[in-house]
This record gives structure tokens, C-alpha cells and sequence, in this order.
């Protein structure tokens, strides 16, 4: 039986400060690919992956985004990545509404990428988790503000 | 804290866990919109089928159920700070001074939760063993957990619990278990109890069409009865209610118990019966208990006919016919007029001092129904000896001492009962097929009563299926032969049918003392390898004494050809050389009814099923009634409430079948002028011929479906428009009323006209009409048919002149004069055949007043289909007007209508039943009477008065003779 192949993309979403969470939605995401799909690929690019591109799982609180491609346009959509800057639309024309992904990881079930998701999380997590649990316990926790992008 | 005081410097808000778990659920929601994929978003857009929608949507979300969800935030909780800015466009914030680790801690945690789920969740149909790859499957491992990988077994456990264990409610036993006998026989008793079984429901429900609870038709018939044969028998039983035996179970006729002194049950009577039947309820016979009596129930006022009612009196030994003794009276009654029935008997006996009770479940009805009928129950039920005592003769325990006792008492009527029993059969067999006895009216006559004493008939039931004769029967039992010998005859008439029945205990007994069908067929088939005397011993042991009641049918036409009837229409006299197709004999439909104790049903069913009995249901009844061309009921009778609720459900069942065909399907009855398809309108007949009929005629709508009110309004309007101006009162009501949602618009007055409504049953009346009519005497009949007082229907039997098969809702018309003139010429042109050639007219073809009404409807359905495309939240339209008239007047003005009709076997021609209104009848007669050639050359071949008839579905009119019939 042919079966449609797909490539799981796990994201991690960076921002400016100025673009907000709330703005962080599957519309948005795939909107800012999409334009950039166009300037790169051109029209053919943009629709042989846009129809197919979907955003299977997002989290605004922790910026994580799985996408879904078909395996046969995956790379096309990898190399566009790197290049969006900004999310679309005349409404996010201020300058501060920069974003950009950090691809994690690809994989070809979402199952998989789960548990890289998983793993990643656990990792990070336990990394700091001491420093963290200590400072939580405090009360506040200072951190150095992240440079400006 | 420092944290919720800086966030007006803080661009990063701060994730509130509480109220991001409590609006999770709303962000959920619109996060599985936004989910859809895309091929589903357009097809949403191409396509407004929402059930192909609604099953994407939903195999999308099964696919989905155990996948993370996405967390989005909500805007107004992350707004806020907007309201704290200076500028909202200012771009130029200070860098954030603190970073919420514990919140995004929280959420990371919470998502990797998510995660493990979805990871661990085993997705699919697969079981755990079909996820491992082929080469590592082992069969061993469907039924041993430890031959699978660890990581599967927890999945596999969990398996392999079968469903039953898992969910205990739905428990299930194999079908083998639950079709054993004791299972089924436990779970057909569960049901008997609630779906109004009779006992012989299993036989029949195996072999018959039964009727359905939820059918209109049946509803208030409590019970539920076999309609007709599954297998291919119309004919077949036709042909053994003339020629052979048909049975029938009536036991779903309920029986109303009066008991009370006889003067008031007396009084009681009087006050339900109409004068006219008085003589054949206070026959000296029939308050003996020596006859059933039938006659017609009314209400309290007596205007108003109910049903037909059987009326049975318990016979007395004493002969006083004083006031404090107590006598039984059983009351036999039709299901389906029961409740209006019984509120008339309760009202009647409380204020009679008669007390009432329903023994509906005591008594097994059978209904034995042709010539062989008499031969079957001879060879069937096998008399109990009574000349040895009972009770010291076989020490069985399973009969009932009461009875015994009471056959002690009684030995000697017992035995006169039994030689009574077999003489009687005999002689009515006799009559029906001995030469020398054919000439013969038997002195048995409708409605005798004969009590017996009968043994068990499982015990003789035949090992196949046999045909009883006279021959068989008399040699296996010689004393029946002994018993037509005796002479005196005349005396054993004059024995009263005492019987133990009568008594509740003894009846309770003796329905304790039915054997189970496994007993008796063992014992009898031990018996069957002895021989001699053990053998008689060893089936008397099991003999069971039951007693049952016979009642003598005649036939069902046999009132009409009393001496003093005769001479009936249609040129039929009953003589040795008839023709085969001069309609049935005299005795059509005669037989017996046999009153069996409750528990018996199956224990006499099956036996006689065995003696070649053919089992019949309504429909073999209400055919046999249609050949005599005698009414039934209730579907003849629509004068009564259960004759009403009758077409009442016809209606709906016609329209039913009507308007579930596509619009180009229907038979347009506009067209036709066939004003009223789906059932008679006797208000419609009542009217006089000419201007109040038009105007009468209003449409009746059936309730809107989902229509909205001003659609409604719309189609009222149209309808005025439509009809002429002067009809505008009658709109005007029209809409009144279907605003009301009411179904018929002209129900009250219905109701108010039905009950005025009477049709000629006084018997001896129908008797001298039928004579004068026959005689040629048309003055008198004119007289005596004027002098009832309207509005009257007369109830007709209708014979088609030649051709023409009349069935239920055709029309009967009155014929023009021209019509009469065309018929002579083409009855006497030379070239024809005379009477074979005589067609009727033609309806012509009609122009259809909906025409409009229906184009203008499609259009706005093509409109509204638009619309919806374009605003799907549009309410869901339709402009289907269903009407229950049609408002379009034949040429031939309607005055009567057909209620049964179809083609008789025994005229080898159609036939039917109808009503007339008496007023239309005079004038038919009227008019014919003045046409002398009708009157005289035509008489010969059909006596007048000769009307029109029609089907409903067809434009040509066929001549038919009528005759008044009760």
C-alpha cells in the first residue's frame, strides 16, 4: 500500500521581546514560512509545501512547535528556516516582531520526535533543575536579559 | 511581591498557571479548528455536505484523542500590560528584569507530561503482538504474555482480558445457551406479559404476519394477532372455508364478565341494545343459556352503534326466574371498540347493580370455519369416559379434585352432554354432504350452545398430518355410532349446557392440570411398544378431563336468506343445479366456535393443525365476510368510533404511501377528480348535489414540516387566490385552523357529523327492502327508505353488471341520464354482445388547481438552495403541502363510497361492500323507476337500482347493481 511519508520537524520558536506570546499561534507560524517559502522557492516552492505543512503540536510557553512536511519537500523547508526573520503580515511590520527557529530535530514519526522532545526537556531541565528549585524556593530569580536581537 | 510590581516593565507577562488551567479548555477549542488539515479546510469551503464533514471531523479527532494539544496563550489574561504602556506603537521598552522560570518550569513540565502520554498511548487496531515486526511474532504469544518483549506485555495484559470480564453489564452468553429450551421458553414468558401475547403467539408469529404495536390499525387491540399466512395461501383458505376446515384463534376478543340478578342485567341490556334486536336478546333460548346471542352494542343513549357484541348466559338448573338468584352473563367483545365498550358496561352496571369483570386471559377462543369443520372437532376431540369412576380409576395427581367431584355430581348430564355432543356433529356433518340428508335444514341453529367434557387431544394427535373423515372417525370410536342412534333427538337438544366452566375455581384448576408437552409425548410414545389393555391403561393414566364449549355458527349471509328473504338480488336461487359462480351457498362461513380454559391454547392448536385444520388470520375473515358481501368489522362499520379510528389509520397509511413517491410518481388525483383518495368523506355525501359541495370542498393540509409561519401565511394566500372569492369564508376558517396545527381542518365538524350519522342495521327493515326491491315494488321501497330519518347510510352490496373490480375507496355516482341512453344503445346494438359490451363512461381529465401552487413551490426551493449556499445558517425549508383532498368535483356527483371490495372466488366476478346515503339512494330509484326500459329489459340482467362506481386511480365508471345488506 503507498503510504504519504511525512518529516516531523521539532522547533524552538526565539523572539524579540516585542513579539508577543499571545501573537504565537499555527496561522501565524506557517504564515511566516510562507513568505519566505515565496521568496526563496518562488511559487512552486511555496506550493509544494505550503499545502502540505502543517503545524502538529505548539506550545507558547515553552516555544515549541512541531511541524509536519512531506518527506519529499522536507529539505526545501529546512533550508527555508534558517532564513525566517519575521512573521508575515503588514500587522507585525514593527521591527521588533522578529522571530526565529532553532530546528531541534527531524524525524520521520511523530512519535519520535516526541521523545526527542521529551529527552530534551528532561535534559535541560535537570540540568538546572538544582540551581532553579533553589532559587524557586527563594522566591525571585534574577537572570541576565538577553541581548537584543 | 517585586515580580507583579514590575510588570509594567515586564514585556514577558507572566504565565498565571491557575487561570491558564482553567481557560484551557476554550483554548482547546479553537485550536482543533485551527488543527484541521488543510485538505479538510477546503473541502469545508467546497462542499456544504456537513454529515461527510461531521465524519472527517470526527475521524479526525479519534485519530488525534491521545496526541498533545496545543497551548496557546489567551489574549485578555496577556493584554493587560497594554493598558500600562505609555505609548502602545512605542517600541523602546527596558530590557526585561526578570525571567519566570518557575512558570516556564511549570509548562515544560506539564508538556513533557503530555508527551510521555502520547508516546506510551498504543495507537491503533493493532494489537500488541501485530506491532512487533513478522519475524518476531510467535503463535505461542496470544495466550502467554512472558513470550512477548517487556515493553509490550503491560499493553498485552491488558488485552487479553476478554470483554466480559472487563465489562460486566454486557454480559453475554453464547447463542447455544441462550436458544436452549428452558432459556427460550423463560424468555418468551418475560415477554408474553407486556406484548400481549395470546398462547398460541409463538406458533403463529413463526408462520403469520402479526400485527405490529406500532400500526395504527392494531393499536388498541391490546393483543397481538396473525393477520395472514406467510406462505402462499389466499386461495387455500378460501377454499377451506368453502369446501374444508379453517381455524382461527379469536382469543384476543375480550370477554366482560356481568354477574347480577337477571331482571337487572335484563334492565342493563335494554338500555344498550336497540329495540329492533330486544327479541333475539330476550329470547326464552338464549337466557337458558342454549344460545349465544349476537346483536349490536350501543352507547347510552342508544343512538350510537358500538361494535357487535356476543352475549353468553350461564345455564341454570333451577328454573326460577326470581330476582335474588345471581346469574353469569359473558360478554364477548372486539378488541378494538373495547375501552368505549367497557366505559358504557360500567357505567350501565353501576347504576344496574350488576358487577363486571374482564376474564380476557381465562378463555381460549377457536374459530372452525367450513363444512369439514364438524368432522375435524368430532375426530379431534376425544370424549372422557365417565361410565367408571374417575377419580378411583387412575390415582394421577394432575387432576384437579374439584372437577372430578363435579363429574361425580353431574355423571348423568355428563353423559347426555357427550351423546348430545356427537349427535349434533354428526348431523351437522351430514347435512353438509349426505344426499339423503342435503335437503335437510339442521335443527342446530346460529348460536347453539353445546358443553363437553373432552380428554386431552395431544393424546391422539396423529404421528403426521392427517385429513379426518366420517368413515375414520366412526371406526376408531364406535360409540359415536352408538350415539347417532339414539332417537331421541328432539330431548338431547333440550339438555342445557351446563358445564364447569362456569366456575372460576374449577377453571383454575383445571388449567393447573395441564400436563407439559414433554410428559404426554414420552408416556405416549412408551405406549406405543405395549399392546392391549396395558396400552389403554397407560394413556388413561394421563387422561386430563377438560371442559369446553361449542358454539354453532350458521353462515355468515344466512340472516339475509331466511325464509321471508328470499329471492335475493342478483338472480340466485338457491337450488340443486347452481352455477358454480351464483356466489357462495347458504352456509358459507358456518362452523363452530370452541371456548377452551386458559393454559389449553396449544395442547388443542397443534392437534388440530394435525387434522388437517388450515390456520387462517383476520384477513382469511374479513375475506370470508367479502364474499358473502356482508360487512365487518370495523372495517365496514363507519358509523362506529372504531370504524372511525380505522380510516382514521388508512388515511395516514395511504398518504404515507402516496407522498413517499417523488412528486412525477403520484398518481395526480386532481387530474382524475378523485377529490378524496386516501379515505371516504361521508360528510361529503350528506351534502345536497349542487353549490354547497364546491364550496365545501376546502383543502386539507397536512401539519407543515419545519415550515416556518410565513411561508405558511403564504401558501394560505395563494390557495385564496386560487379559489373563487366566494369561498372566502371557508379560507378563512381553513386558515384558522391550520395555524392550529390541526391536521384535518374540519375535524369538529366531523366528529359532530359522524355522530349523527346512523346506518340502516334494523334487520327486518333491510329484509323488506331487500324483498320489495327484489319483488320490483320500488313505491314501497321508496316509502319505507324515506321514512328514515337522515342522515342515514344504507349499507350496499355491490356487484359489478359485467366488468369492474370495486375496492376499498372507490366512489359510487350517480349516472346522468345520457349515460343511461348510451348504455341502452350500446346494450342493444347488434353488432355487440349485449351486456359484455356495455363500458361505462369516462371521467374526463381535469385541469389540477395545485399546478401553480406546486411550480411556484419548486422555484422557491431552487431559490432557497441558493440562499442556503451562500448563508448556511439559513433554517431548513420546505414547501411540500401535502393535502389530504383534492379539491377537483367528478362530472358524476359522488353518494356513496366503497369500504371492501375485491375480486370473489365464489361469483368468479368482483365484489364489494359501500354505503350509500338513503337520500341519494331514493333518487337513484326515483330516476331509474321512470326509465321503463331499465325497469324491463334491462331488470333481467341486473335489477336496479344501478349506479355508477369508480377506483380511485381510474377515470372509467362501471355500471353496478346495488342491494341493501345489514
Amino acid at each position: 500500500m503507498v503510504r504519504l511519508k511525512h518529516r516531523y520537524i521539532a522547533l524552538e520558536v526565539v523572539m524579540s521581546k516585542a513579539f508577543l506570546k499571545r501573537n504565537m499561534k499555527p496561522k501565524v507560524i506557517t504564515g511566516a514560512i510562507r513568505m519566505h517559502l515565496n521568496n526563496l522557492y518562488g511559487e512552486l516552492g511555496s506550493a509544494s509545501i505550503y499545502p502540505n505543512l502543517s503545524v502538529r503540536y505548539l506550545n507558547a510557553h515553552t516555544n515549541t512547535i512541531i511541524l509536519r512536511v512531506r518527506r519529499r519537500f522536507a529539505e526545501i523547508l529546512l533550508t527555508v528556516l534558517p532564513f525566517v526573520t519575521a512573521t508575515e503580515s503588514t500587522e507585525f511590520k514593527n521591527t521588533d516582531h522578529k522571530i526565529f527557529f532553532r530546528t531541534l530535530y527531524v524525524s520521520g514519526t511523530i512519535r519520535s520526535a516526541q521523545k526527542f522532545l521529551i529527552r530534551n526537556k528532561t535534559l535541560t531541565q535537570s540540568g538546572c533543575r538544582a540551581n532553579i528549585l533553589a532559587l524557586v524556593s527563594v522566591g525571585e530569580l534574577f537572570l541576565h536579559p538577553s541581548p537584543k536581537l | 511581591m517585586d515580580n507583579l510590581k514590575n510588570t509594567e516593565k515586564n514585556d514577558f507577562p507572566v504565565a498565571d498557571s491557575k487561570s491558564s488551567t482553567s481557560l484551557k479548555g476554550t483554548t482547546q477549542a479553537t485550536d482543533a479548528s485551527d488543527k484541521l488539515p488543510e485538505s479538510n479546510v477546503k473541502s469545508e469551503i467546497k462542499s456544504a455536505d456537513e454529515k461527510k464533514e461531521s465524519s472527517r471531523l470526527k475521524k479526525w479527532k479519534k485519530r488525534m484523542r491521545f496526541q498533545p494539544k496545543n497551548v496557546t496563550l489567551d489574549p485578555e489574561k496577556h493584554e493587560y500590560y497594554k493598558d500600562l504602556l505609555p505609548d502602545p506603537k512605542d517600541d523602546t521598552f527596558e530590557l526585561p528584569r526578570a525571567v519566570p522560570v518557575a512558570e516556564y518550569v511549570e509548562e515544560a513540565k506539564k508538556e513533557v507530561k503530555a508527551m510521555l502520554a502520547a508516546v506510551k498511548q498504543h495507537s491503533g487496531s493493532k494489537t500488541a503482538l501485530q506491532t512487533l515486526p513478522k519475524h518476531m511474532r510467535r503463535r505461542a504469544a496470544s495466550h502467554n504474555v512472558k513470550r512477548l518483549p517487556i515493553r509490550l506485555r503491560e499493553l498485552a495484559s491488558q488485552q487479553m482480558i476478554p470483554p466480559s470480564e472487563s465489562s460486566k453489564t454486557g454480559e453475554k452468553v453464547c447463542r447455544r445457551k441462550r436458544r436452549k429450551k428452558l432459556a427460550l421458553q423463560n424468555e418468551y414468558a418475560k415477554r408474553a406479559g407486556n406484548q400481549g401475547w395470546l398462547e398460541t403467539h409463538l406458533w403463529h408469529s413463526k408462520r403469520f404476519h402479526m400485527t405490529e404495536n406500532s400500526d395504527k390499525h392494531y393499536q388498541h387491540w391490546s393483543h397481538r394477532v396473525s393477520i395472514y399466512p406467510n406462505d402462499k395461501s389466499f386461495r387455500a383458505c378460501y377454499r377451506a372455508v368453502a369446501k374444508h376446515c379453517l381455524i382461527q384463534d379469536i382469543s384476543y376478543f375480550h370477554c366482560v364478565e356481568l354477574t347480577g340478578s337477571q331482571i337487572n342485567v335484563k334492565n342493563m341490556f335494554k338500555n344498550m341494545i336497540q329495540q329492533h334486536e330486544h327479541s333475539s336478546v330476550f329470547d326464552d333460548g338464549v337466557l337458558s343459556g342454549k344460545i349465544e346471542a349476537e346483536v349490536m352494542m350501543c352507547d347510552l343513549t342508544c343512538d350510537k352503534v358500538i361494535c357487535p357484541v356476543r352475549i353468553l348466559w350461564q345455564p341454570k338448573l333451577e328454573d326460577n326466574q326470581d330476582t335474588i338468584s345471581k346469574h353469569v352473563v359473558w360478554c364477548w367483545i372486539h378488541p378494538a371498540p373495547y375501552k368505549e365498550a367497557t366505559k358504557v358496561l360500567e357505567q350501565l352496571s353501576t347504576t344496574h347493580g350488576v358487577s363486571t369483570s374482564d376474564r380476557t386471559g381465562d378463555f381460549n377462543r377457536f374459530r372452525f370455519t367450513g363444512p369439514k369443520s364438524s368432522v375435524t372437532l368430532m375426530s379431534t376431540l376425544q370424549l372422557i369416559k365417565v361410565g367408571e369412576d374417575l377419580t378411583s380409576q387412575n390415582s394421577a395427581e394432575h387432576l384437579s379434585a374439584k372437577l372430578s367431584s363435579w363429574i361425580n355430581e353431574n355423571k348423568d348430564e355428563v353423559k347426555k352432554q357427550q351423546q348430545n355432543f356427537s349427535h349434533t356433529l354428526l348431523e351437522c356433518h351430514r347435512c353438509n354432504f349426505h344426499k339423503t340428508h342435503k335437503q335437510l335444514t339442521t335443527r342446530v341453529c346460529h348460536g347453539a350452545v353445546m358443553s363437553v367434557l373432552v380428554n386431552d387431544p395431544r393424546l391422539t394427535l396423529p404421528l403426521q398430518k392427517t385429513k379426518p373423515t366420517l368413515k375414520s372417525t366412526l371406526s376408531q370410536e364406535p360409540s359415536l355410532l352408538d350415539a347417532s342412534e339414539v332417537d331421541d333427538h328432539e330431548k338431547s337438544l333440550e339438555e342445557l349446557p351446563l358445564s364447569p366452566k362456569w366456575k372460576s375455581e374449577i377453571l383454575e384448576e383445571v388449567a393447573l392440570s395441564r400436563l407439559p408437552d414433554h410428559v404426554t409425548s414420552t408416556r405416549k410414545n412408551e405406549a406405543k411398544f405395549t399392546l392391549g389393555e396395558e396400552k389403554t391403561k397407560k394413556l388413561d393414566s394421563l387422561a386430563t378431563p377438560v371442559p369446553v364449549l361449542l358454539i354453532r355458527r350458521s353462515g355468515i349471509a344466512s340472516h339475509l336468506k331466511k325464509p321471508g328473504f328470499e329471492g335475493v338480488a342478483g338472480g340466485t336461487e338457491v337450488t340443486e343445479g347452481r352455477s358454480v359462480h351464483a356466489g357462495p351457498p347458504e352456509d358459507f362461513g358456518s362452523g363452530w366456535d370452541l371456548i377452551l380454559p386458559k393454559k389449553w391454547g396449544t395442547a388443542f392448536w397443534i392437534p388440530f393443525v394435525y387434522h388437517r385444520a388450515r390456520a387462517g388470520g383476520i384477513r382469511e375473515s374479513e375475506h370470508s365476510h367479502l364474499e358473502c358481501k356482508t360487512p365487518f368489522f370495523p372495517r365496514d362499520f363507519p358509523d362506529t368510533g372504531a370504524g372511525r379510528k380505522w380510516w382514521e389509520a388508512e388515511m395516514e397509511t395511504n398518504l404515507k404511501r402516496h407522498y413517499s413517491k417523488p412528486p412525477a410518481k403520484r398518481v395526480n388525483f386532481s387530474v382524475m377528480a378523485t377529490p378524496f383518495p386516501f379515505s371516504p368523506d361521508w360528510d361529503h355525501i350528506f351534502l345536497p348535489l349542487d353549490g354547497e359541495r364546491e364550496s365545501s370542498l376546502n383543502v386539507g393540509f397536512s401539519p407543515p414540516l419545519k415550515q416556518p409561519v410565513e411561508s405558511k401565511s403564504e401558501l394560505v394566500l395563494t390557495e385564496n387566490q386560487n379559489f373563487a372569492t366566494s369561498f372566502s369564508t371557508v379560507t378563512r376558517k381553513r386558515s384558522a385552523t391550520s395555524s392550529d396545527h390541526d391536521v384535518i381542518p374540519s375535524k369538529k365538524s366531523k366528529d359532530s357529523d359522524i355522530t349523527a350519522m346512523a346506518v340502516l342495521r334494523n334487520k327486518e327493515k333491510v329484509a323488506t327492502l331487500r324483498r320489495l326491491l327484489s319483488a320490483g315494488d320500488f313505491a314501497s321501497a321508496i316509502s319505507l327508505l324515506e321514512s328514515l330519518t337522515p342522515p342515514t347510510l344504507v349499507c350496499v352490496q355491490i356487484s359489478p353488471i359485467n366488468r369492474g373490480t370495486p375496492s376499498a375507496r372507490a366512489m359510487l355516482c350517480a349516472p346522468s341520464s345520457d349515460d343511461f341512453v348510451e348504455l341502452r344503445r350500446e346494450f342493444e346494438d347488434l353488432n355487440g354482445e349485449g351486456l359484455k359490451s356495455c363500458t361505462g363512461p369516462v371521467e374526463p381529465k381535469h385541469w389540477d388547481p395545485y399546478r401553480k401552487e406546486r411550480k411556484l413551490a419548486t422555484e422557491q426551493a431552487k431559490k432557497r438552495r441558493k440562499q442556503k449556499k451562500k448563508d448556511e445558517h439559513a433554517p431548513l425549508q420546505s414547501t411540500n403541502q401535502k393535502p389530504h383532498k383534492f379539491n377537483v368535483l367528478p362530472t358524476r356527483p359522488i353518494i356513496g363510497f366503497v369500504t371492501s371490495g375485491d375480486f370473489l372466488f365464489s361469483y368468479a366476478s368482483g365484489g364489494g361492500v359501500g354505503f350509500i346515503a338513503v337520500d341519494h339512494l331514493v333518487s337513484l330509484l326515483r330516476e331509474q323507476v321512470t326509465n321503463n326500459w331499465l325497469m324491463q329489459e334491462f331488470a333481467k340482467s341486473a335489477k336496479p337500482p344501478i349506479a355508477l362506481m369508480r377506483l380511485i386511480d381510474s377515470t372509467q365508471y362501471r355500471f353496478v347493481s346495488l342491494h341493501p345488506t345489514s
